[in-house]
């Protein structure tokens, strides 16, 4: 083993230090807080909760007492997702109403069509198969459940075409 | 939940649903004997694909018992959409279960099969549950909302 002189050891460790306050000094200077990582679940409950609420602006903005009963189901999958946000995210992010406009997606400013919502229930029956995958078992029942609820929908609004 | 015992369970239920089917579409005649005849094609279809992924995972799948009991044997076109809807909320409630397990594969496949189910039920009798496959809500308490249930 290479023998090193004590004079050697302590100058590299004097330097060592030194580079390590500096790394400190810019360390501090140049890295932000580092934000605390979302909660994935929460994260995909905000997700779908975002997604009922486009849906139940859509099916109101329909305005046909047809529909209603379509509306209905969404407002209780809309429900139950949010009684399942941890009660820290609820007071974090207030959810907007589902009568509000909602942000993003499909724009509610006009009467939605059957076309319309019975494509927006196949694709969001669709995306529950996937979403299953990254879920807690529990909420892996519930979007199951619900993707179910919005296939029938698809097929009760293809059928009324 | 482990992977076998849910796919155990499944395969239990499609064993049932094909006996069931298989009864329902012999006492059926016209229109509906064909919807009925194409439900049971698409459990047995489902049944196999179990039973091949028992095997994969080095299990051995149950075979079908030799009679089920059946809550009714149907004489009417009316008990047999009854039967066929109960058979389909059955499976509906036993892939739910599915949707749990660890394995995410087989929880994509039981999430397509309940979607399966429940338009199947939906073209014999259109009614629609906002839950399909979840147990009764407990009596409302303050603040709940409701689960409609309602034909279209």
């Amino acid at each position: 083993m290479r023998s090193v002189s004590r004079r050697a050891l302590l100058r590299g460790g004097a330097l060592g230090v030194a580079a390590v306050a500096a790394a400190g000094c810019a360390a501090e200077e140049r890295v932000p807080p580092v934000a605390e990582r979302p909660d994935p679940e929460t994260v995909l409950l905000r997700e779908l909760i975002a997604g009922k609420e486009r849906a139940v602006a859509l099916y109101a903005s329909a305005a046909s007492s047809r529909l209603t009963p379509f509306r209905q189901r969404h407002e209780a999958h809309l429900a139950e997702l949010r009684r399942r946000l941890p009660p820290a995210a609820v007071s974090a992010t207030p959810t907007p109403s589902p009568t509000s406009s909602p942000s993003g997606g499909a724009s509610t400013g006009g009467k939605a069509s059957v076309r319309a919502l019975r494509d927006l229930e196949r694709r969001a029956a669709a995306l529950r198969a996937r979403q299953v995958e990254g879920a807690s078992p529990p909420l892996a029942q519930l979007i199951a459940s619900i993707g179910a609820c919005e296939a029938a929908h698809a097929l009760a609004l293809s059928r009324s075409l | 939940m482990r992977a076998d015992q849910g796919l155990g369970a499944a395969l239990a239920a499609e064993h049932a649903a094909v006996y069931a089917y298989g009864v329902i579409g012999a006492r059926s005649t016209g229109r509906l004997r064909t919807e009925m005849t194409a439900a049971y094609n698409a459990h047995r279809a489902r049944r196999d694909q179990l039973r091949a992924m028992i095997i994969k995972m080095g299990g051995t799948p149950a075979e079908p018992t030799a009679v089920y009991e059946l809550p009714v044997t149907p004489s009417t076109a009316a008990q047999a959409v009854d039967l066929a809807v109960l058979v389909e909320r059955r499976v509906t409630g036993t892939y739910l279960e599915l949707t749990a397990s660890a394995d995410t594969a087989l929880r994509k496949m039981a999430a397509l099969a309940m979607q399966e189910c429940v338009t199947r039920s939906y073209t014999l009798r259109p009614e629609i549950d906002a839950f399909p496959g979840m147990p009764p809500a407990p009596a409302a308490s303050p603040g709940s909302s409701p689960t409609p249930t309602a034909g279209e």
